[in-house]
């Protein structure tokens, strides 16, 4: 277990504080600022795993309407085949179902690392600094940036922010960004099948807030700080490079949320009536190709 | 007869498919769950402040006994024995006496009450059994409201004045057992006073404490305001210390009233340092400040390029700093220029130790280094490797010079050569030494305080010992 720890201290921990305490020097000793500059080219550093999120986000999305045509075909008839027929669609779309775990599982060293790294530089106890300088590399730029002020605005980001503002933030932009990732359901409640997975989806979107708002609650301020910078630009980024699909009426829903254009609710089909469309025909259109085939999502920065 | 009507052919598949999409749903809300788990479990709290206090050797009433801390305690032990004289804070707070102080200013209001001489003496007799916690404190306010004016006396001055007494207990109380409940850890030095009868000190939590040093009962408690990694340093009837708040006190020693305060750049880790009429401090601001009794600063030295939590040393006109930039500097105690400087691969935060014109100096490098105290010529061929960081301020004890390394390793060094000859080095296995070693008086002991609640005895009269003598601290 030491062995793991040393690899992973060597690895993540070390270089993080070392950068950090880099950036502090740099901004003037403000550590806050240095946890921005971090967070962002860590954005930067992701770059790659956050478009292929997002890629993964629009084509889940935009194969919604397949997805439930062949819910509706093998609904309680063949669950084997209905299986296969949604890995095939997967496959052909290029997506993967778990895609969307594993940014988050990229992420965590990375967490785990600004986490050990805080408490090393901002720790509150003296005994701290020793163990921190340990670890700074034998660069005199380095040792030089010591000690380092733990102040940002109002907040003591060695400290659990007791102002919960920083909470509050990490949870409503982490929510945000879960809704927009979410993909919007086509046909309100077809299946069972859909309907569980967007009961699961939409357990999804406010439990993960939920969690990390308490997180944020225990630990220092500086990794919530970490978190809501991460979130805010993330949403900025979604929003950019997925193109308009940022509805308030979907994100401030805590139901499943709003059918898609050209859905139709069972209750609706079975009154024989269509369903209530809260989009423009074109973007159902667009959305929902006419050939049936899988709808890739057009790359760049154009908005619909 | 009822029977039971046919199954419906699709039931079973609609189960077997609403259950595969649960699984597949679950399995990204339970991994994000487990992720959520790992990450809580290795972002486990931070570590509390343990200190780092170095042991103190007082005499009381005539006997020898060794003031020491650990965590949030401190003991007063006779050498050698781990029954201790007194332990603060006391394991019971109901029956530890308020400070000498409250008691007093209680007292004082008890005079002026317009009540008999009798009543005056029978709720004296209270105050003196009042303690900052338990019944005492409802007896001493019970016995306030049963008070009746004397004759002549004026009923209503003495309502107000049964209210005002009783909101002073009441804030006496509150404030003493808070302070006693806040203390945390002790890293800096204990001051004694020079009657050698009250002991001063200020954990961690920035509260400072006059204690009996013979009773460990507080004569007077002040709160600073702001958390103390320094100690406390004593000058006749003067206290200095400094805080994390930026600030360097002056205190009167018989009150803990503040008499003047120093607003430093940064905050204040180290004990000051007294040197005929000039205190000398340093700060994370990067700066040693050389101030004259009154506050006024007579110089100050900004040639660091980092934080200094260092004890200033003076000796042969020079001021020893070492500072976070792995530089150990020598200063003109005249007008703070800078005379040498002495590089070393990490910071110095030990307490530099000078003996017949030679510095010695430890580093967090792990090295301890020997140079010419006026010239910062080196004396040894190279320096002493220890192979582990040095926080202790080492001693110079048998003949030798005793080191510390932060994991546990005591080394006996050559005072001309810098090397450890055989036999020359002890291992405290398990521990970590952060604090200062000190002399035993009269002999060639050393005291090391370890990490752990047991306080070591090192004879460094020979070669170390293979095991020292320890002495556990009581529970």
């Amino acid at each position: 277990m030491d062995y793991v720890s040393y690899i992973f201290h060597l690895v993540f921990v070390d270089p993080t504080t070392n950068l950090l305490v880099v950036l502090a020097r740099i901004f003037g000793g403000n550590y806050g600022i240095a946890i921005i500059v971090f967070t962002l080219l860590m954005k930067v550093i992701t770059w790659p795993l956050t478009m292929s999120q997002f890629r993964q986000s629009r084509v889940m999305q935009a194969i919604q309407p397949r997805m439930q045509e062949i819910q509706k075909k093998y609904k309680g008839k063949d669950p084997k085949k209905l299986q296969a027929e949604q890995m095939a669609l997967y496959k052909e779309a290029g997506v993967n179902p778990l895609g969307c775990i594993f940014p988050m599982l990229a992420q965590m060293p990375i967490w785990i690392a600004l986490y050990q790294s805080i408490r090393l530089t901002l720790g509150d106890a003296p005994e701290g600094l020793i163990t921190l300088s340990q670890r700074l590399y034998p660069i005199p730029f380095v040792h030089s940036a010591v000690p380092l002020s733990n102040q940002l605005l109002f907040w003591n980001l060695g400290q659990p922010d007791s102002s919960y503002l920083l909470v509050f933030v990490v949870m409503a932009s982490m929510y945000v960004q879960q809704k927009m990732m979410t993909p919007r359901p086509t046909v309100a409640a077809i299946t069972p099948q859909a309907q569980q997975q967007q009961q699961t989806t939409q357990m999804m979107s406010w439990m993960m807030p939920l969690m990390f708002g308490f997180i944020s609650l225990n630990v220092p301020a500086g990794l919530a700080l970490y978190w809501a910078v991460s979130n805010l630009s993330g949403v900025i980024l979604q929003y950019l490079f997925m193109g308009r699909t940022f509805d308030w009426k979907y994100m401030l829903s805590l139901s499943p949320g709003p059918p898609a254009p050209g859905a139709q609710s069972s209750k609706a089909r079975a009154e024989g009536r269509p369903a209530r469309l809260d989009r423009p025909k074109d973007e159902s259109a667009e959305q929902t190709p006419g050939d049936g085939g899988v709808a890739r999502p057009k790359r760049g920065k154009k908005r619909r | 007869m009822i029977s039971p009507g046919p199954a419906s052919p699709r039931q079973p598949s609609a189960r077997v498919s609403r259950e595969t999409s649960r699984r597949r749903f679950a399995v990204p809300a339970v991994a994000a769950l487990a992720l959520l788990a790992v990450f809580a479990a290795a972002c486990s709290k931070p570590a509390s402040p343990a200190g780092w206090a170095s042991a103190r050797p007082v005499t009381v009433q005539g006997k020898d006994v060794v003031l020491v801390a650990n965590k949030a305690h401190l003991y007063a032990l006779p050498v050698g024995s781990s029954l201790e004289n007194w332990q603060f804070p006391p394991k019971v707070k109901d029956g530890y006496p308020v400070s000498e102080q409250a008691s007093a200013q209680i007292l004082a209001l008890v005079d002026a009450l317009p009540v008999t001489d009798t009543d005056k003496t029978k709720l004296k007799g209270k105050v003196a059994d009042l303690t900052v916690n338990g019944a005492t404190i409802s007896g001493l306010k019970d016995a306030i409201d049963a008070l009746v004016p004397a004759p002549g006396g004026d009923a209503a001055a003495l309502k107000q004045q049964q209210s005002d007494l009783k909101s002073t207990v009441d804030a006496a109380t509150k404030f003493e057992k808070g302070a006693l409940d806040k203390l945390q850890a002790f890293y800096g030095d204990f001051g004694v006073s020079s009657d050698g009868k009250t002991v001063f000190v200020v954990p961690f939590r920035g509260i400072a404490f006059a204690l009996d040093i013979a009773s460990g009962h507080t004569r007077w408690v002040r709160n600073s305001g702001d958390q103390v990694v320094g100690g406390i340093a004593v000058d006749g009837d003067r206290l200095y210390f400094g805080t994390k708040g930026k600030h360097l006190f002056a205190v009167e020693a018989a009150t803990g009233k503040t008499i003047w305060q120093f607003n430093t750049r940064g905050q204040v880790w180290d004990t000051p340092t007294i040197d005929g009429d000039t205190i000398y401090v340093s700060s994370l601001d990067g700066s040693l400040y050389a101030l004259d009794k009154s506050g006024a600063q007579k110089w100050v030295f900004r040639g660091v390029t980092s934080g200094i939590g260092a004890r200033p040393v003076v000796s042969g006109g020079l001021v020893f700093i070492g500072a976070f930039d792995n530089k150990l500097y020598a200063v003109s105690t005249s007008d703070g220029t800078e005379k040498w400087s002495l590089k070393a691969g990490n910071w110095f935060w030990a307490t530099p130790v000078v003996k017949d014109g030679v510095l010695y100096a430890a580093s967090l490098d792990g090295k301890v280094y020997a140079v010419d105290a006026q010239t910062g010529a080196p004396k040894w061929a190279h320096p002493f490797d220890a192979n582990s960081a040095i926080r202790s301020a080492p001693a110079i004890a048998g003949g030798g010079l005793v080191v510390a390394s932060r994991n546990g390793h005591i080394f006996k060094l050559d005072l001309a050569s810098g090397t450890s000859s055989d036999g020359g080095t002890m291992v405290l296995g398990g521990v970590e030494v952060l604090a200062d070693l000190v002399n035993k008086p009269g002999g060639d002991s050393v005291y090391v305080v370890p990490s752990i609640a047991t306080l070591f005895e090192i004879d460094a009269s020979g070669t170390l010992g293979a095991l020292p003598g320890s002495t556990p601290l009581p529970k």
